[in-house]
């Protein structure tokens, strides 16, 4: 067998869950994930070359994920622009009366934007630095900053109700 | 901000821990990387095949008066002072179709022979009744052998005036952009000896930044060239272990102005 299935096997069995964590924590949706691990890691073992290794492999495939989330996700936002002419009131998600229902934090996630999503679990998450979450978005740690703090206003009632929950 | 980051950062690894294993098949995987480096491969040679197809194309077909980058060269009503010259010479016409001799364009080089498929190419006189007029040129085609040779009026015989290799007026120049018009060929049968011809420089135009007055009064920075080509319609066998000789090479005889 060639080294690249090699290291196709070798990513799925040893990285595959974590990979799938990742993509679940950008896109939401557990088989929305499953499918863009999968796309990742074929468009990865397409473009590199013959010898690539898995540790090579994953960097690139978690950069075509985060990739094909927010390009998913801005499709999506055009659809939901025009879903309010077709679709009746209650069926738009409300952060307010997600949080008075205690939903969980994927609710709270669903409020934000996809490049805010992709900010807050890659420095909430993963741990990334700014700097860091700068060169995968390809824009300044300014940018960055300023979307995790509109981030976190956003999140600001999830947060809230996590600390008052933490209290009782 | 800490205690909150710290609530959202264990919110998120609690909302990880629901995705649950992979469900991914290796041998899927493995079979669409296949699949897709394929496709790559023939997309990445399909392309490469089409690119140097339409470089040797748009090579074979660029006018004299034409660059390498597709911009149209000079053309009888642009200016072809010495200081515009471009660098294209007079390209081989391909099979079927006409040569091309535009303002701006270059004579040079292996074109210059006197002599192909036996007939001989030679100007004898020159001459001019004004110094606002074109010249009046008496050249002479003469072959070892009798011969039938078949000519196009695209071709010539043909009167160039050029200036440092460079065309500045000729006979019925056609503009580089323009496509010139089919010519029927005739044919001409030569005798086994000189055979000599009167050519007018009819239909002449001059290009722009000169004049028939200016090539006159400086005449010896400027030559007259006579172009022709010719098939020879009685081509003699192939010597065994020598290649023929192309068909219709172009014969240019030349003459310095009066």
């Amino acid at each position: 067998m060639a080294d690249w299935t090699d290291a196709v096997v070798r990513l799925l069995t040893e990285r595959g869950s974590t990979l799938k964590r990742y993509a679940f924590l950008l896109c939401g949706d557990r088989t929305e994930a499953d499918d863009l691990v999968q796309d990742a890691v074929i468009r990865a073992f397409a473009r590199l070359g013959a010898t690539a290794s898995s540790l090579d492999a994953e960097a690139y495939v978690r950069r075509c994920i985060l990739n094909a989330v927010i390009d998913r996700r801005r499709r999506s936002i055009r659809w939901q622009r025009i879903k309010p002419l077709v679709a009746s009131r209650s069926d738009s998600p409300d952060i307010a009366d997600a949080v008075g229902r205690k939903i969980d934090v994927q609710a709270a996630l669903e409020a934000l934007s996809p490049r805010q999503r992709a900010c807050v679990v890659l420095r909430h998450y993963e741990d990334q630095s700014v700097g860091a979450i700068a060169t995968q978005l390809q824009c300044g740690e300014g940018t960055v900053k300023r979307t995790l703090s509109d981030a976190r206003h956003k999140l600001m009632p999830y947060l809230e109700a996590a600390g008052r929950e933490q209290l009782r | 901000m800490t205690e909150p980051n710290e609530a959202l950062r264990q919110g998120l690894h609690a909302l990880a821990e629901q995705a649950g294993p992979l469900s991914a098949s290796a041998t899927e995987v493995i079979s669409r990387v296949k699949r897709r480096r394929r496709v790559r491969a023939v997309g990445v040679g399909s392309i490469s095949v089409l690119a140097v197809t339409g470089i040797l194309v748009g090579s074979r077909f660029l006018s004299p008066g034409q660059h390498s980058n597709g911009v149209a060269g000079p053309s009888l009503s642009a200016h072809a002072g010495p200081s515009h010259r471009t660098s294209a010479g007079i390209l081989p016409a391909p099979p079927g179709s006409p040569r091309r001799f535009a303002c701006g364009a270059m004579l040079a080089g292996p074109l210059r022979t006197r002599t192909a498929n036996g007939l001989t190419l030679s100007v004898d006189g020159v001459s001019h009744t004004s110094t606002t007029s074109p010249p009046r040129v008496q050249i002479t085609l003469s072959t070892t052998r009798s011969s039938r040779y078949e000519l196009s009026n695209d071709t010539g015989p043909r009167i160039l005036i050029l200036r440092d290799s460079q065309i500045v007026a000729g006979q019925e120049l056609p503009a580089s952009s323009k496509p010139v018009p089919e010519t029927r060929p005739f044919t001409l049968i030569l005798p086994a000896k000189p055979t000599p011809r009167s050519l007018t420089l009819t239909k002449s135009q001059v290009c722009d930044g000169t004049s028939w007055a200016e090539i006159w009064q400086h005449h010896p920075q400027y030559q007259l060239v006579v172009v022709t080509s010719t098939i020879s319609l009685d081509v003699p066998p192939p010597t065994p272990g020598i290649p023929p000789a192309p068909n219709n090479p172009l014969i240019v005889a030349q003459a310095p102005l009066p």
